[in-house]
């Protein structure tokens, strides 16, 4: 049987094929420094920097069905104004405006309702396309109101106001706080991304001699935490899960990548940041399932065995579901748990997947450890990294042709 | 249908074969039983099964009864509905497995189309929360669910009346259509009805299938009736 530790070392290497490609990186780097210097050309007084996935550092390629799919990387235009100094859809107009100016920009635009996005051509046949959400600093008055209710308010400082969509060509303002939520994300990444980083960076360094001069050439953006490493696991297990799901609504039901983000560091800053990738992605995944008992016990009961566990709840009252969105006060990641119960109770069954296939199966007999990762990561996916390792000799799976129904007397 | 202790004999043989780790543990002129360990690798719906289950079979000689599994290793949860408390699994209606094996029954291809599929559809009820190819009601409602099917009705009352008119009549394809529709039978559900009616082993089987529930029907109304004039 091949070891624990081979195993472990070959899901990260299927993982950080899906991860963005320090050329790629180079690539994003140099296009969206270009358009906001064009912005700037143009007279936009802006910051343009990234959020989400590729702010974090646990970018996946997207959808698990198409090896071809584009990797979609998402930034904030933020005007060096606040709100009250401009109408939503004068914000939107003066962006639009500048980027239908332009020819070489104009071309790959579309316009969407909440963001404008840039399609780029394939570069070594992966297509990337750049999502801007323009903004405004958020007002003054706004932010205190948020501060006051925040136990963070210490992140409230960069609450930015973007256009909202409410039909018909008419936008209202909402406030967003991508910033406060970086903030505290990298808090809690930044000793685990301290831990052994010497040697992580000339590992990157050894794979990527022809990217780079030098280990002091290759950009913070692309070092990868243990932390980091368990949000991108339980993405790309997560994009593989609900599309095996079948449904049409899948979209709807699986937990948005905040959700993951957030739980998953939420319950980090209490673990060893020295912990390996599957030491934290083992401490993760039993939190999770020590909050899947939210389910069958009442508020009270889970306190008393569960102790202070805060990051998933219920009210007592009405036991809605609450996942705080910690640099936002008003917005409770779990608020859809609320209007649809089989979205929690289909997070905590693939929460229980997680477990089975990225714990429970490393310690099964070689082809049967293959079974478990063709399940958790997609055939496609793992026999692009692996080929035939782990499988034995036997013929593959027997497909089933029938379909008989369970019954019972 | 019914096994004979010579073709029973002979497809055990094969079956072992194919199950190395399964052997004979009792031999009797009535029953035959198997024990031991089945490796199932079967996939569907992006989902592989790839594990061992313990498990017993029970093979009725000279009887009209199906071969029966029961769970030895305790795989499937208590909670799984579709499993009786004495283990046995519950596979499919007897209904849909007499009429697979109409011409003949055979242990490996029921091994193959009911009993590996019955594991594969507990793994994945455990992984995805749902049943990848549906599940039956239980009781009288889940054996006429296997006829809504053959008949291509999707009305339960109408299924069970064709049901009666299956094992009550002969065809006749130009009465009316006892599903109420107004069409002649041969235009409406004639073209399921007649291979089923046509056929003596498979009316019988029909007929054995609308008895109790007929009777529990009558049953049922007249208790009811009784209570009626109690209630008077």
């Amino acid at each position: 049987m091949i070891s624990t530790s081979e195993r472990q070392t070959d899901i990260i290497k299927l993982i950080s094929q899906l991860d963005i490609s320090p050329t790629m990186y180079k690539n994003a780097d140099d296009k969206y420094h270009a358009l906001a210097a064009f912005l700037e050309d143009c007279g936009i007084d802006a910051d343009m920097y990234p959020h989400g996935s590729f702010a974090f550092g646990t970018v996946v390629r997207p959808s698990a069905k198409d090896p071809d799919a584009a990797y979609d990387l998402d930034f904030i235009c933020q005007l060096r104004m606040n709100r009250d100094q401009i109408s939503p859809s004068e914000l939107r107009k003066k962006i639009e405006d500048a980027l239908e100016s332009s020819d070489r920009y104009s071309s790959k635009l579309t316009v969407y309702e909440e963001c404008f996005t840039i399609e780029y051509a394939d570069i070594n046949g992966i297509k990337f396309t750049i999502d801007i959400v323009p903004a405004t600093d958020e007002s003054l008055q706004r932010k205190q109101e948020l501060m006051r209710k925040s136990n963070r308010p210490d992140l409230l400082y960069t609450a930015i106001a973007i256009p909202r969509h409410n039909g018909e060509r008419n936008y209202s303002w909402l406030t967003n706080n991508p910033n406060g939520f970086r903030q505290w994300f990298d808090d809690i990444n930044k000793p685990f991304l301290s831990f052994n980083r010497e040697y992580r960076r000339q590992e990157i360094f050894k794979s990527n001699r022809m990217v780079f001069d030098s280990v002091d050439d290759i950009p913070v953006g692309l070092e990868r935490s243990s932390m980091q490493r368990v949000i991108q696991i339980l993405k790309y297990h997560r994009d593989v899960y609900y599309l095996n799901l079948r449904r049409e609504d899948s979209d709807d039901l699986k937990p948005i990548s905040a959700i993951i983000n957030t739980l998953v560091a939420a319950i980090s800053k209490s673990a060893n940041p020295q912990s390996g990738i599957f030491e934290l992605l083992t401490y993760v995944l039993g939190e999770l399932n020590i909050y899947a008992q939210h389910q069958t016990l009442g508020t009270e009961d889970f306190a008393r065995r569960y102790g202070s566990r805060s990051i998933i709840s219920r009210s007592s009252n009405d036991r809605k579901w609450v996942i705080q969105n910690p640099a936002d006060p008003e917005d409770n990641l779990a608020d859809k748990w609320n209007k649809d119960s089989e979205i929690p109770k289909l997070f905590f069954t693939w929460i229980a997947a997680c477990t089975k296939d990225l714990v429970n199966s490393l310690s099964l007999p070689d082809p049967q450890f293959r079974s478990a990762m063709d399940n958790a990561f997609g055939q496609t996916a793992v026999q692009k990294s692996w080929g035939e390792k782990y499988r034995s000799a036997i013929p593959a799976a027997k497909p089933i042709v029938t379909q008989p129904k369970p019954y019972r007397r | 249908m019914i096994m004979t202790l010579t073709t029973a004999t002979e497809q055990i043989s094969a079956l072992l074969k194919a199950y190395p780790d399964l052997t004979v543990e009792k031999s009797d002129p009535d029953e035959v039983r198997l024990l031991g360990n089945i490796h199932i690798f079967r996939t569907a719906l992006g989902f592989t099964l790839d594990s061992y289950y313990d498990i017993e079979i029970r093979i009725p000689i000279d009887s009209p009864k199906l071969p029966t599994v029961i769970d030895m290793g305790n795989a499937i949860e208590q909670s799984y509905p579709h499993r009786y408390t004495n283990g046995e699994l519950c596979l499919e209606t007897d209904t849909a497995v007499k009429l697979r094996f109409i011409n003949g029954f055979n242990l490996l291809q029921w091994m193959d189309e009911y009993v590996e599929p019955y594991y594969f559809t507990y793994e994945y009820f455990m992984r995805f929360g749902s049943y990848p190819f549906g599940e039956r009601p239980h009781g009288s409602e889940g054996v006429i669910s296997t006829y809504q099917e053959l008949f291509h009705e999707e009305d339960l009352g109408k299924t069970f009346i064709l049901m009666m008119y299956c094992a009550d009549e002969s065809y006749r394809g130009h009465i009316h259509c006892p599903c109420g529709s107004g069409k002649k039978l041969r235009h409406c559900h004639g073209q399921y009805l007649f291979p089923l009616m046509t056929n003596p082993a498979i009316k019988e089987i029909i007929r054995s299938d609308v008895e109790p529930i007929r009777k529990a029907i009558i049953e049922n109304a007249s208790r009811n009736n009784r209570q009626e004039t109690e209630f008077r």
